[in-house]
C-alpha cells in the first residue's frame, strides 16, 4: 500500500476526499499545526512566519485572512468552477453582514435589532445572501464575460447607494460610522449566558485561551468546514455541471445540463458563502460599515483567485494568505529593519530604507516626498504587479506552481 | 478506406442485421417534418422531411454548406427552425429546451470537438451520466447518502464506456492534452454515457487518418450492435457512409436532393451533379 500510493484497488479508495496514505498524513498534520498556531508551544512558535509577525495582532489578521477565504472559496464556486465573472462578491457579503446585524444586533432608537442568538444569524446572513442572489440571478444568467463582470459591478453600487437611504440606515448605521455589530458568543437565546463565549479572554475545556486565540480557532473551524463543503460541491455532479458550463456552455445543454438552474445553484450558493463571509467580516471589527463593501473588495477577491488560482479548492485559501498576508510580512519586515542597529541588518536596512530624499527603496517619512514609497504605497504597488504576474505568467496561480512542482518529483528523474 | 477494412466492415454491417428489420415499417423514433431554418436571407435548411426507425444507422450526407449540421442543431434544439415539425416517439419536441431534449435520450457528438477542455476524461465522462443521476446540489455539497452512493456507481458504469472506447491509459488526463484521433473517441463516450437511444453523431472521422477510422467504424458498428443504440449520422467520408448505412439522404443547398439505401443513393442522377457539377439542365428540371 506504502510502495505504489498511486494504486487504488477500489472505486471507493479513488473517490476520497484523500485518496493516499500520504496525504492523509501531511493533511492532519497540516491541521493540527494550524490548530496550535496561536499557542505557544516550542515547535510550532519557531516556525519562522509565525516569528516575523511576532505578538501584536496577528492573531486578528489571521482570522481576517481565514474570512477572507470562505468568501473566496464562494466566489471560487461562481467564477472559478461555473465561470461566471462577478465583481460584486462584496455587495453579497454587504447584505449578508446587514441581514446579520438585523438579526442579532440591537435595537435602538436608530437602529432596528432582534438580538438573536448567532446560530440564528450567522445563518441567517447567508441564507439573505443567497436569496438574493437567487433574485438577481435571472438577468445575470442571460449575460456572460464582460457584461456579467458589469451587471454584477452596479450591484455593488446599488448596495453603497442602499446603506444611505433611510431604510439602509436602519440596518447599516449612520453613513461612515455604522453600528455596534454582535459578538460571536454562542447563545442558546438572546440574553442567557453564553455557551461558547468567543469574545473574552477565558478558559475553553481545560486550557486557558485569550480573545484573539478564541477569534482565530473559531475562525479556523468554520473555513475548514466551509472548504470541505466547498470541494464537495465540485466534485460532485453539481461541480461538473458547472465547470461543463464554464468550458463550453452550450454542448452542456445537449449534455443534458439545465444551464439556468445551475447558474441559479452558483449565485446562490456562491451569495450564501459570501454571506456568512461578510457577517464575519463585520464581526472581526465588531462593527458594521457599509463604505467596506466596496468595489475595491470584490477586485481584492478577482485578485485572491487569480493569485492562488482559479477553479482549485486550494486556490482561494492560498491566495487568500497571499493577499491578506503579504502586505503585512511587508510592513513586519520593515518594522524589523528600523529595529535594526548592528552587524549585517544595519547595512540591509541602510541600503533599503530612507526617510528624506536620498536613495532607499521604503520610505518611512510619515510624509513622503520624492519619488521613493512608503510601505503602504509599496503594498499597492505590490499587489497590482502581482496580479499582472499571475495573470500573464501563471494563469493557475500558486497552486498551479506547486503542481508543476509537485508533477517534476513525482517523475524525477525523468522529465517527461 | 482500404478493401480490408470494407471486407470487415461490411462482415459487421452483415452480422448487424438488426433484429427488427430497419426498412419495415416499423413507428419512427424520429420524425423531422418539413423543417425550414433561416438565417436572415441565409436559408440553411429548406423543407427537408425524413424519419429515423428504431434501430437504424441512418447517415446524412452532402456538399460543404448543405445544411446537415444545422439539422443536427435544429433536432437538438440549439436552433429552432421557423416552420415544420419535429417529432420524437410522435411527440413535437420543437421549442423544448435542449437539455430537456437531452433527458428524452438525444445525445450527440460534435463536428469540432466540443469536450469540456479543462477536466478530465473521467470527469467528461461523468458529465455524461448527468441526466442519470439524480442528487440534489445539497447532498452533493455534504456528501451524503444518495450523492455519494451515487458517485460510486456512476464511476463504475463510466468505467464500462472507458472500457469498450478502449482509452483506459487517459483517464486522469486533461481532456485539452489528448490526441485528437483520442479526444473523438472520449466525445463519443461522453454521448453514449447518456445511455441515448437516438445518436447523433457529427463527422465522427472528420480529420482522422486511415487506421483511427478503421477504430471508429468499429465504434459505430459496435454501438448499434452491442447497445442497440439508433444512429443518425452526418459524414463526408463516403466510404464509410456507404459501408455501414443502412439509408442515406443527401442535401444540398438545404434542399433534400435524394434518399435510399447507399447504393441506390450513389446512383441517382440528383446526387452525382450535385457532387461532380452538371452541365444537364435537364437533370436539375426533374426535381
Amino acid at each position: 500500500m506504502l510502495g505504489r500510493p498511486n494504486l487504488y484497488t477500489s472505486y471507493q479508495q479513488e473517490n476520497q476526499l484523500l485518496p493516499t496514505w500520504t496525504q492523509k498524513v501531511v493533511f492532519t498534520l497540516f491541521v493540527a499545526v494550524l490548530f496550535l498556531l496561536p499557542f505557544d508551544l516550542p515547535v510550532i512558535s519557531q516556525i519562522p512566519l509565525v516569528r516575523f509577525l511576532g505578538d501584536g495582532d496577528w492573531l486578528l489578521i489571521m482570522s481576517r485572512m481565514l474570512v477572507f477565504a470562505i468568501a473566496a472559496l464562494g466566489l471560487n464556486l461562481l467564477s472559478g468552477i461555473g465561470g461566471q465573472v462577478s465583481l460584486g462578491h462584496a455587495f453579497f457579503m454587504g447584505v449578508g453582514a446587514c441581514a446579520a446585524v438585523y438579526l442579532g444586533g440591537t435595537s435602538g432608537e436608530t437602529t432596528w435589532g432582534h438580538g438573536l442568538p448567532i446560530w440564528v444569524w450567522l445563518p441567517g446572513a447567508g441564507v439573505a445572501a443567497a436569496l438574493v442572489g437567487v433574485l438577481v440571478s435571472p438577468v445575470a444568467v442571460r449575460v456572460r464575460g464582460l457584461y456579467l463582470a458589469i451587471v454584477t459591478l452596479g450591484l455593488v453600487f446599488l448596495g453603497l447607494h442602499f446603506g444611505n437611504t433611510s431604510w439602509g440606515t436602519k440596518i447599516a448605521g449612520a453613513p461612515a460610522y455604522g453600528r455596534d455589530f454582535p459578538s460571536l458568543d454562542v447563545r442558546l437565546w438572546k440574553e442567557e449566558t453564553p455557551l461558547l463565549d468567543v469574545s473574552s479572554s477565558g478558559r475553553w475545556l481545560w486550557f486557558e485561551v485569550t480573545e484573539l486565540q478564541k477569534l482565530y480557532l473559531f475562525m479556523l473551524t468554520l473555513t475548514i468546514l466551509f472548504a470541505v463543503v466547498a470541494k464537495n460541491l465540485s466534485r460532485s455532479r453539481t461541480g461538473r455541471a458547472l465547470q461543463a458550463i464554464r468550458d463550453r456552455d452550450i454542448a452542456a445543454e445537449v449534455m443534458g445540463v439545465a444551464e439556468f438552474r445551475y447558474k441559479l445553484i452558483a449565485f446562490a450558493v456562491s451569495s450564501f458563502f459570501a454571506g456568512v463571509a461578510g457577517a464575519l467580516f463585520a464581526a472581526l471589527l465588531e462593527r458594521l460599515q457599509v463604505e467596506q463593501f466596496g468595489l475595491f473588495l470584490s477586485v481584492e477577491f478577482i485578485a485572491i483567485l487569480l493569485i492562488g488560482g482559479a477553479g482549485t479548492t486550494a486556490g482561494p485559501l492560498i491566495g487568500s494568505f497571499f493577499v491578506v498576508m503579504v502586505p503585512e510580512f511587508v510592513k513586519a519586515f520593515t518594522k524589523w529593519l528600523e529595529a535594526a542597529e548592528s552587524g549585517p541588518t544595519e547595512v540591509l536596512a541602510g541600503a533599503m530604507l530612507t526617510d528624506g530624499d536620498d536613495f532607499g527603496i521604503i520610505n518611512t517619512a510619515i510624509q513622503t516626498p520624492g519619488w521613493t514609497l512608503s510601505v503602504d504605497a509599496w503594498n499597492i504597488v505590490l499587489f497590482g504587479a502581482l496580479i499582472i504576474v499571475f495573470l500573464i505568467a501563471e494563469p493557475l496561480g500558486i497552486f498551479g506552481i506547486w503542481v508543476r512542482i509537485r508533477n517534476y518529483w513525482k517523475r524525477w528523474p525523468f522529465s517527461y | 478506406m482500404t478493401a480490408a477494412v470494407v471486407t470487415a466492415a461490411v462482415e459487421a454491417a452483415v452480422e448487424a442485421a438488426p433484429v427488427d428489420d430497419p426498412r419495415s415499417e416499423a413507428a419512427p423514433l424520429l420524425e423531422v417534418d418539413e423543417i425550414s431554418l433561416r438565417f436572415g436571407g441565409v436559408t440553411a435548411i429548406d423543407a427537408v422531411s425524413f424519419k429515423v426507425r428504431a434501430g437504424e444507422l441512418y447517415a446524412i450526407i452532402g456538399p460543404n454548406g448543405a445544411g446537415k449540421t444545422s439539422i443536427f442543431n435544429s433536432i437538438s434544439q440549439v436552433y429552432r427552425p421557423q416552420s415544420g415539425d419535429i417529432l420524437w416517439r410522435g411527440d413535437s419536441i420543437m421549442g423544448v429546451r435542449p437539455d430537456r431534449v437531452a433527458q428524452l435520450g438525444v445525445a450527440r457528438t460534435f463536428q469540432n470537438i466540443e469536450l469540456f477542455p479543462q477536466m478530465t476524461v473521467l470527469d467528461n465522462l461523468l458529465t455524461g451520466r448527468h441526466i442519470r443521476m439524480s442528487s440534489s446540489f445539497l447532498a452533493g455539497a455534504l456528501w451524503v447518502g444518495r450523492a455519494k452512493r451515487e458517485e460510486l456507481e456512476h464511476r463504475r458504469k463510466v468505467e464500462d464506456i472507458i472500457d469498450f472506447l478502449e482509452i483506459e491509459g487517459w483517464r486522469k488526463h486533461p481532456v485539452a492534452l489528448l490526441p485528437y484521433g483520442i479526444q473523438k473517441r472520449v466525445e463519443l463516450g461522453r454521448a453514449l454515457a447518456m445511455v441515448p437511444e437516438l445518436l447523433l453523431l457529427d463527422e465522427p472521422v472528420a480529420g482522422m487518418n486511415l487506421e483511427e477510422t478503421e477504430d471508429m467504424a468499429r465504434f459505430i458498428l459496435d454501438i448499434r450492435r452491442e447497445l442497440g443504440i439508433t444512429l443518425l449520422m452526418v459524414e463526408h467520408d463516403m466510404g464509410l457512409v456507404m459501408d455501414i448505412a443502412d439509408r442515406v439522404m443527401v442535401l444540398d443547398f438545404g434542399r433534400k436532393i435524394s434518399e435510399g439505401t447507399p447504393s441506390q443513393v450513389q446512383r441517382d442522377p440528383n446526387v452525382i451533379a450535385a457532387y461532380l457539377g452538371s452541365t444537364d439542365l435537364d437533370v436539375q428540371a426533374q426535381e
